[in-house]
C-alpha cells in the first residue's frame, strides 16, 4: 500500500544539496562583487573629465559626453541584472540548504513559489510545472 | 537643490541610482537597509523624494513604505517603488501601503528621471 508520505532524500541526495548550494552561496559573493560596475564609472569619469577640456558644444565634447551617458546607462543595466541574478542565487542556495538538511520537507511547491521575487521567476515556474505534471498558472494569478 | 532618498540592498544598485541622479540633478542620501533609512528620516531628512527596492533583507519595501508614511515629514513624500517585482497583488499592496509610484526593473535611466522630475522637480 502506497504511503502518502514523501519519500527521504538520501544521504548522498542530501550531501549533494549541501554541496550545490555552497556553490551556488559562492556564486552570489561573485555577483555581489561590483568589478565590473566599477571599472564601467571609472571610465565614465575619464570620459567626463574629457569633456570638460574640450570646447564647449564642439563634436568632440558631445561625443563625449554621449560616450559618459551611454557608460552610466551600462552600468545601470548592468546593477539592476547583478541584483536579479543575486536574488535568484540566494534563492537557489536557501533551497538547496532546505533540502539538505532534515528541514526539506518544509520546501514545498508553494513555499518555493513564496520565495520568488519577479513575475518572470513565477512564469518559469509555472511552465516547469505544466510541462511536467499538467497542472498550470499557480503562481501568476494575475498575469 | 532636491534630495533624493535611495534605499536598495544591492550595494551596485545604490552606487548606480546615485551617480545618475547627481548627474540629473539632485542631492542623494543612501540606505542599504530599511532601518538605516528610517534612521536617515528619523534624524531630519527630509527629501524631496524616495526611491526604494522591495525585495531587502530585515525590513522589505512595503514595511519600510508603512513605517516611513507614519513620520510626520514624510507622509506626502512621493515613494517610487524600483524593483524586480511586476505583479498586480505586489504594485496594489505597495499603494495600498503609501506608495506613489512603481518602476520594474529592469528600467532606462531616461524612465527614472522622468517619473522622478514629475513627482519631485530637481530644482
Amino acid at each position: 500500500m502506497a504511503s502518502s508520505e514523501p519519500e527521504a532524500l538520501s544521504e548522498e541526495a542530501r550531501l549533494i544539496c549541501a554541496i550545490l548550494a555552497e556553490q551556488v552561496a559562492a556564486l552570489c559573493e561573485g555577483i555581489a562583487a561590483s568589478a565590473v560596475f566599477n571599472k564601467l564609472t571609472a571610465c565614465g569619469d575619464i570620459l567626463a573629465s574629457l569633456a570638460s577640456q574640450l570646447e564647449v558644444g564642439s563634436a568632440a565634447s558631445r561625443a563625449a559626453a554621449q560616450l559618459d551617458k551611454a557608460m552610466d546607462d551600462l552600468g545601470f543595466q548592468h546593477a539592476q541584472q547583478q541584483d536579479f541574478a543575486h536574488q535568484t542565487a540566494e534563492l537557489v542556495a536557501g533551497a538547496l540548504k532546505t533540502l539538505a538538511t532534515g528541514e526539506w520537507r518544509k520546501l514545498s511547491l508553494g513555499g518555493l513559489a513564496a520565495l520568488y521575487v519577479s513575475e518572470s521567476q513565477r512564469r518559469l515556474h509555472d511552465i516547469v510545472l505544466a510541462e511536467r505534471t499538467g497542472r498550470r498558472n499557480m503562481t501568476t494569478p494575475d498575469l | 537643490m532636491a534630495t533624493i532618498l535611495v534605499l536598495d540592498d544591492s550595494s551596485t544598485m545604490v552606487m548606480s541610482l546615485a551617480r545618475i541622479l547627481k548627474k540629473a540633478g539632485y542631492e542623494v542620501e543612501t540606505a542599504t537597509r530599511g532601518q538605516e533609512g528610517l534612521n536617515k528620516l528619523g534624524a531630519g531628512l527630509k527629501p524631496a523624494a524616495i526611491i526604494t527596492d522591495l525585495n531587502m533583507p530585515e525590513m522589505d519595501g512595503i514595511s519600510f513604505i508603512k513605517a516611513a508614511r507614519k513620520l510626520p515629514s514624510c507622509r506626502f513624500t512621493p515613494i517610487i517603488v524600483l524593483t524586480t517585482e511586476s505583479g498586480l497583488s505586489k504594485s496594489g499592496e505597495a499603494r495600498a501601503a503609501g506608495a506613489t509610484g512603481w518602476l520594474t526593473k529592469p528600467t532606462e535611466p531616461d524612465t527614472l528621471i522622468a517619473t522622478l522630475k514629475q513627482l519631485a522637480p530637481a530644482a
